[in-house]
């Protein structure tokens, strides 16, 4: 009886050390991988907000173009079209051989001013670039994702696939909306996201594998308000499908 | 050299109390606040033990520790140690921890006989906390409070229940034979007992004074 309890208490003693050793090992190792898993997830961070920043500059920028230029076409192009009315009436009028060879180069400097003003209103409001590759878009999207290491994309897209600028635009935000809920809420590890044109639509498919949500529910959440108020904005039908434990589904159709 | 050593764990309990109360409006969460509590009942506990050692009420001292203090310990440290953790369930964690121990309080008390060498309760009651505490630091190690553990309770709460419970498994375990048959042995360890014992106390002083509310809270 004696001799067992002595043995007990050698192997325990021996197995304690063991412990002991073993567990100061294991929190060095998990410190180590941990400090480089959030180094890496900030960084991705940074990234990501200093791209959100780029974009969002790069977009102020646009649009204080586009209001500058059609600033340029309704106010000042409408007084030189006026005055160019009113320098073509005066040449109907019985003007001096002189003046009449004034008011006529009067007229083309006007005449000259309007044609380069509407050029420059055009450049400034970036008329020319009616379509955008839409394809393009979701790529840079998507690697943004990808940068977090957080979850996988599968994307299927068309190359070259052009559309109107401002749907794209909406579609787009769409996108964004869908992906930040699937890694904010559903806590998914798998993303299929699929872009093609079917008879003449834009159809698109976007899941996750998280863990769903129930749509009664969610029904005043304002992510999925923006998501179908945008849809309606340029046209499209837009379903959102989810079950608990089997991830979401959205499917928008787009006629162009 | 006896008394030199009973009196520094006396001074180390008795400061982890201090630092506990002086702490208590900083604390946010009410578990540290029923730690206040638990680590001023021990060092009151400690005190009444050496002025009932004093009057000679050695017997009366042994049944307080045996039937109070000790099993209000466990009882304490499961449900601390589980409102640390990461369960959902902790209610049921709770129970399941605390049932054996008390079935194996129970047994001891109505057979000492048959476990007289053995302290049986403490065995399981001390594996049941061993347990508990090793999954509350997997679940520290496995999160993010890992990255900032110097400003993190949990780590030196645990890491002194560890030094303390774990290093004197062995000695508690036997202790009525090392102290029948091994006497020089068992004072030897009782030394280290207490100097680990001391370590703990010393752990809990610093969990109140690293804490940060920057930091990510218990």
């Amino acid at each position: 009886m004696l001799q067992t309890e002595i043995y007990l208490a050698l192997i325990l003693s021996t197995c304690i050390v063991f412990i002991f050793i073993a567990g100061i090992v294991l929190f060095i190792l998990q410190y180590r991988k941990r400090k480089i898993q959030y180094q890496s997830e900030k960084k991705a961070m940074e990234l990501l907000h200093l791209n959100e920043m780029k974009e969002a500059t790069l977009q102020m920028q646009q649009l204080t173009m586009q209001d500058i230029g059609r600033e340029i076409h309704d106010g000042v192009g409408q007084r030189l079209t006026l005055a160019s009315i009113y320098s073509k009436q005066l040449l109907h009028k019985n003007l001096s051989e002189e003046n009449q060879l004034k008011m006529e180069e009067i007229s083309n400097i006007i005449n000259e001013s309007l044609v380069q003003l509407r050029l420059l209103s055009r450049e400034l409001a970036n008329e020319q670039e009616h379509s955008i590759d839409i394809d393009e878009l979701f790529v840079v999207e998507i690697e943004k994702v990808k940068a977090l290491a957080v979850c996988d994309v599968e994307f299927t897209g068309e190359k070259e696939f052009f559309i109107d600028n401002k749907k794209a635009m909406f579609i787009i935000r769409i996108l964004q909306e869908f992906m930040q809920n699937s890694l904010k809420y559903a806590e998914c590890t798998q993303m299929f996201i699929s872009l093609k044109k079917e008879n003449d639509c834009l159809v698109l498919n976007l899941s996750d594998n998280g863990k769903g949500f129930d749509l009664q529910a969610s029904t005043k959440g304002i992510g999925l308000h923006n998501m179908k108020r945008r849809a309606e904005m340029i046209g499209a039908s837009m379903e959102i499908s989810s079950s608990i434990g089997l991830g979401t589904s959205l499917h928008l159709q787009l006629p162009l | 050299m006896y008394n030199y050593f009973v009196y520094l764990l006396l001074f180390c309990e008795g400061v982890a109390s201090f630092v506990s109360l002086l702490y208590w409006k900083k604390n946010k969460g009410y578990e540290m606040k029923y730690f206040s509590i638990y680590l001023t009942f021990i060092f009151l506990s400690e005190v009444f033990g050496h002025i009932t050692q004093k009057l000679l009420l050695n017997n009366i001292n042994q049944m307080y520790i045996d039937y109070i203090a000790i099993p209000l310990e466990f009882v304490f440290l499961y449900w601390f140690i589980i409102q640390l953790s990461q369960y959902t369930r902790k209610t049921k964690i709770f129970l399941m921890a605390l049932f054996p121990y008390l079935i194996s309080f129970i047994i001891e008390t109505f057979f000492k006989a048959t476990f007289e060498f053995l302290n049986i309760s403490y065995i399981v009651g001390n594996l049941f906390l061993l347990i508990l505490v090793l999954k509350c630091i997997n679940d520290f190690m496995t999160s993010n409070n890992i990255l900032q553990f110097m400003y993190s309770p949990i780590f030196y709460i645990c890491i002194g229940i560890l030094l303390f419970y774990l290093g004197t498994f062995p000695y508690y375990a036997i202790k009525n034979v090392l102290w029948a048959e091994f006497k020089t042995i068992g004072l030897k360890y009782w030394y280290i007992a207490i100097v680990l014992n001391c370590l703990m106390y010393c752990m809990f002083t610093i969990s109140f004074l690293c804490y940060k509310q920057k930091s990510i809270s218990p």
